[in-house]
Order: C-alpha cells, then sequence, then structure tokens
C-alpha cells in the first residue's frame, strides 16, 4: 500500500462493463523525506468510493488484492482508494494532519 | 492502473491460443499530469476499439484480461485497455 494525493479525476464514456459507474481518480504517489512527504515519480489511476477530493492524501492498495475491496469484486482494478488520512506521524514527528 | 497513448498495433499469427481474437495494442505510459512519456513501451489487449494517438486506461489484471477476452483457457496476457479517456490529463 502506499500514500498518494488525488491530483485531479478520470473521465471515460466507453469502458469495461465492470468499470460502470465506479469513480476514477488520477493519483501521485508520495514518499517520506527527511521528514517530509514528497511527490514520488509515479501518477496512477485508481478506482474510489470513499469519495477523495482533490488534494487529499489516501492510502491506495495496488494488486489483485485491489479487487478484494467490497466494492470492487467485478471491477477489473489494480488500484483502489482505501482510505482517506487523517494524520502520519513517522519517527516520532507529525508528518501531516488533516485540516 | 494507468495511463498510455496507443501507438500501434502487434499481430502475431503463432500464439498462445487463448489469444486468438484479440487485439494487441502498442502503448507508451504517459505522466498523467504533463502528458509526458513515463517508461517503456507495453503491449496491451484490446476489445474495445482503441485507435492510434487515443489516450487510454490500462489495467495490470490478468484477471481482469481474462474476463475481457472471455476466454475458455487460461490467458498469460497481464494488460488490458479499460477505458478509453475522455478529458484532457489532469481532471480540468
Amino acid at each position: 500500500m502506499i500514500i498518494a494525493k488525488i491530483v485531479g479525476t478520470v473521465v471515460a464514456t466507453v469502458k469495461d462493463a465492470g468499470f460502470e459507474g465506479k469513480k476514477l481518480v488520477l493519483a501521485h504517489a508520495h514518499v517520506l523525506k527527511d521528514g517530509q512527504l514528497v511527490p514520488g515519480q509515479t501518477v496512477l489511476v485508481a478506482n474510489d468510493d470513499l469519495g477523495a477530493g482533490e488534494g487529499e492524501f489516501v492510502v491506495l492498495t495496488q494488486g489483485s488484492s485491489a479487487r478484494m475491496a467490497p466494492s470492487m469484486k467485478s471491477t477489473s482494478t489494480d488500484a483502489v482508494v482505501i482510505a482517506l488520512i487523517d494524520r502520519i506521524d513517522a519517527n516520532g514527528q507529525l508528518v501531516f494532519k488533516r485540516s | 492502473m494507468f495511463i498510455a497513448m496507443v501507438k500501434g498495433s502487434v499481430t502475431a499469427t503463432k500464439k498462445h491460443p487463448s489469444m486468438t481474437g484479440a487485439r494487441l495494442l502498442i502503448v507508451q505510459p504517459i505522466d498523467a499530469t504533463t502528458g509526458q512519456p513515463n517508461g517503456f513501451p507495453q503491449i496491451a489487449a484490446d476489445v474495445l476499439g482503441a485507435a492510434k494517438g487515443m489516450r487510454v486506461l490500462v489495467v495490470s489484471d490478468g484477471r481482469g484480461v481474462q474476463d475481457m477476452l472471455k476466454t475458455d483457457t487460461r490467458c498469460p496476457m497481464r494488460l488490458g485497455i479499460m477505458a478509453l479517456i475522455d478529458s484532457p490529463v489532469g481532471g480540468k
């Protein structure tokens, strides 16, 4: 699982039936560096049914486990938002707190 | 899942039986925020009718590709095109 920041949404009319009615978001992977959350190398697309908004930090799960999310049983997805992050602590320091 | 640009197609006469009828497209992953190429081109299965120059959503899910191709035998493909992107990158 990774920490990512929602940076946008993706809209597609022509799609696999399993994606019908499923929201797609653009998520920019973030990494911890010197006690700060900084943007990583990859921007990926993920399914979201928690209502993640632009600018929010989320937990993404990737790979076949993504399908284990209850709402994704019939969706051929490999990335799902599974949590909206309230706060992150690392090495005894507060890294992020949702405002 | 990642966004990619369709660059071309691949034709193979002799292939795994489960891939019969599958269109194989060459897709170049792009950075969804800038539109710039990002990484090596990949080959993905397509049933939606993606064409050269289109931006597509590529999923790395072998089971999903198997479902998509409705194949009787197990299919060794991993990447599949699951959607044709309407919006420009970045969601704006």
